[in-house]
């Protein structure tokens, strides 16, 4: 008998099997794996994930095939982990459009795939870098909620930050 | 099916474990995402009229949503009502992970943990959604929930890590090479003139700051500035007294105290003017229980006051450069307070003597960095001091002792017990070193991991053999070796380098010439051999 699979099921109905090692990749998955199936998998396992797209999906399963075997650094040494820069492979990888970007970052939140999350992150904020409120408002379609006073104000208390 | 019971059961259990204040941060972050989605979408219409038409009617996509709750049902509990038993196996999938996995979370999940996710559960994020085709192009844009700026604990990361690769504290570079001193010097040290030039070019170029990516922040919107904040918070530094002083003003109007700062790091860089009186206005304003790091880099009029060191176990790296308020009894209480320091940086600091190196030398003992380098009152450290100190801290990897009027014993203190760990040594301006320790050490083969030796101005240091050789080894190690020498022993050096390679060359030529003119040595054997072989094949041939 082949080896039970984990079939992620997309919001648009579209069924994913993949290796248990492979969906263990998200925690709240393996989580769920684990709490379902105490004695270990014994038939294929459906996970509904009704907030991510196929497409979405598509590509948060194929990071986590390229990653199964790889060992990220220990949550623990919460150092190593933020300095480290974006892995190479997930650079190219998330070379995607803003659109897709913000999804599958938001997928990996919701998974909880934390090094998918955070090469996602890091790469958000190298978006970020040399670029003035308005200009940040106007890249990522971000409305501005303070009054023309309390921007002046926050402007105003915030001067000595400038060079932040 | 066989997973009925699991969920109901942990869930259960969740229900009696959820506290009032993640009720609440739930309730918060929903009416967020709410007036959120709202603005959102209202903001998003003009700019995407085109897609309108292959949004589906509204009702299918209620019946699409039935239908996979449908789905959900199935795998977690047979309730009737469609939309409650939804709502809870949507919960559930995130309860689920956040209790079996709470000690994972760190700082920021802790403050947003996953209830957060619920924004973007299905309910909201994915209402109205126009259905894409399975091969509908990533590049058109197709959601409609929150996005990313919007979930608190991804904006976080995100500004995180921004601070992380951005947010430069000033810090006086550690130099690769240090400057030539003349341009004679610089020939002497790159060999050619281009280079030379360049090196002594390179010394008026001062690194523009660049704009800060976090004040950009600040000022996106009220999410992006209450994160920036916090995030901010966490580091105290200025290197100008205007923004400093702007920040002592708003201080003093109380404008800044609402939520006080709890920094991990304080530094304050050339603030040359700057007075006592204005770090003890900063201390009354933040909590100085979270500090790893303090330095007063050239800050002559102040130095930190006792309140820094409340919780002097977490402090790792005292900087105190060109003070000279700072003295040996502020040394000896520090040592007494922090007894986990990793570095401590006081060049300059002419009232620090032997007493206060002593007392710190007793006390820390988990030291990797020490520089007690100074040009004026050098005897006021002697081996005395920094003997034991070294005696009492094997991990040390950088030691600077420019100036200081310690002797050989101490070096072969260093080479004796930091052998193995020590990386950089200065030893400028060092009047009693001799040949007796650096080259004599060096020679053993002690200090084997060294890469960067300064010895300018060491003018007892006569033989230099021993140092180039080392130098040598190193290279050949893989270690890339740089001494520092002033203009002198560079010459010096030079010229014994250079005979150093006639030596070389000279024992070369002779074992070629030896070689070439022997009269008996294995070519005549090799001759026989071919002479003999060639024999062979002939008589084979016919």
């Amino acid at each position: 008998m082949p080896e039970p699979k984990v079939i992620i099921i997309s919001s648009d109905d579209e069924k994913f099997p993949v290796d248990v090692k492979v969906a263990e990749k998200s925690i709240l998955m393996k989580k769920m794996i684990e709490d379902l199936n105490p004695d270990g998998l014994e038939e294929d396992f459906e996970i509904p994930t009704p907030n991510v797209r196929s497409t979405v999906l598509a590509k948060v399963i194929e990071w986590c095939t390229h990653h199964k075997n790889t060992v990220f650094p220990d949550d623990d040494d919460e150092d190593a982990r933020k300095s480290a820069p974006v892995d190479e492979w997930d650079k190219n990888f998330l070379k995607v459009d803003q659109e897709m970007l913000y999804e599958i970052i938001l997928a990996a939140n919701y998974l909880n795939i934390r090094p998918l999350m955070d090469s996602g992150c890091k790469i958000v904020a190298e978006m970020i870098r040399g670029k003035s409120p308005e200009e940040l408002r106007r890249t990522f379609n971000i409305v501005n909620d303070f009054s023309p006073e309390e921007e002046a104000a926050i402007r105003r208390e915030n001067e000595w930050a400038e060079d932040r | 099916m066989e997973h009925n019971s699991g969920p109901t059961t942990t869930l259960d259990v969740l229900k009696k474990n959820t506290s009032s204040s993640w009720d609440s941060i739930e309730s918060e972050s929903n009416d967020l995402c709410h007036t959120r989605s709202f603005k959102r979408s209202r903001a998003s219409f003009p700019v995407t009229p085109e897609r309108r038409p292959v949004k589906l009617p509204s009702v299918k996509h209620f019946s699409r949503r039935k239908r996979l709750s449908g789905a959900s049902i199935r795998l977690s509990s047979p309730v009737s009502d469609l939309d409650s038993s939804f709502s809870s196996s949507c919960s559930e999938a995130s309860d689920l992970d956040s209790s079996s996995d709470i000690n994972e979370f760190t700082e920021e999940t802790t403050v947003a943990p996953y209830g957060y996710i619920s924004p973007i559960t299905p309910q909201n994020s994915y209402f109205g959604e126009p259905i894409l085709t399975k091969d509908a192009s990533w590049s058109t844009p197709s959601r409609n929930g929150p996005s990313i700026f919007e979930v608190p604990e991804i904006l976080y990361k995100v500004i995180e890590y921004a601070d992380l690769m951005y947010t430069k504290v000033p810090e006086e570079g550690v130099p690769v090479r240090r400057r030539p001193l003349s341009y004679r010097h610089a020939l002497l040290i790159y060999g050619n003139k281009r280079e030379a030039e360049k090196a002594l070019e390179d010394r008026n170029e001062q690194s523009s700051s660049s704009k800060g990516v976090l004040h950009s922040c600040l000022l996106v919107n009220k999410l992006f500035h209450n994160i920036t904040k916090e995030i901010m918070s966490r580091k105290v530094f200025f290197d100008d007294e205007t923004r400093m002083k702007k920040y002592l003003m708003y201080l003093k109007k109380g404008q800044l105290s609402a939520p006080q700062a709890a920094p991990s790091l304080f530094v304050l860089h050339k603030l040359f003017s700057m007075k006592q009186a204005s770090v003890d206005l900063i201390v009354q304003h933040m909590d100085m229980s979270k500090l790893e790091w303090i330095e007063f880099h050239m800050c002559p009029k102040a130095i930190p006051t006792p309140e820094f060191f409340v919780n002097g176990e977490k402090i790792k790296k005292i900087v105190i450069t060109g003070s000279k308020k700072f003295d040996d009894s502020a040394l000896s209480e520090i040592a007494a307070r922090c007894p986990n320091l990793e570095t401590v940086d006081v060049r300059a600091c002419e009232q620090i003597t032997d007493s206060g190196i002593y007392e710190l030398g007793r006390r820390c003992s988990n030291l990797r960095s020490v520089n007690f380098g100074r040009k004026n009152r050098g005897n006021l450290v002697t081996d005395a001091s920094v003997s034991e100190l070294i005696k009492n801290n094997p991990k040390l990897d950088t030691v600077g002792l420019a100036g200081c009027h310690i002797t050989d014993k101490a070096i072969w203190d260093l080479a004796v017990h930091c052998s193995a760990s020590l990386q950089r040594l200065s030893l400028n301006n060092c009047p009693l070193i001799t040949n007796q320790s650096i080259p004599l050490i060096l020679h053993s083969n002690y200090l084997s991991n060294v890469s960067v030796l300064e010895l300018r101005y060491a003018s007892k240091i006569t033989n230099f053999k021993p140092i180039i050789e080392f130098k040598r080894r190193q290279e050949f190690k893989g270690i890339s070796m740089l001494i520092e020498v002033c203009e002198d022993l560079c010459l010096k050096m030079r010229s014994q380098e250079v005979q150093m390679d006639k030596v070389i060359s000279q024992r070369i030529f002779s074992d070629i010439s030896d070689f070439a003119n022997a009269q008996t040595d294995e070519d005549i054997s090799y001759l026989h051999f071919l002479q003999s072989r060639r024999a062979n094949s002939s008589s084979r041939n016919y």
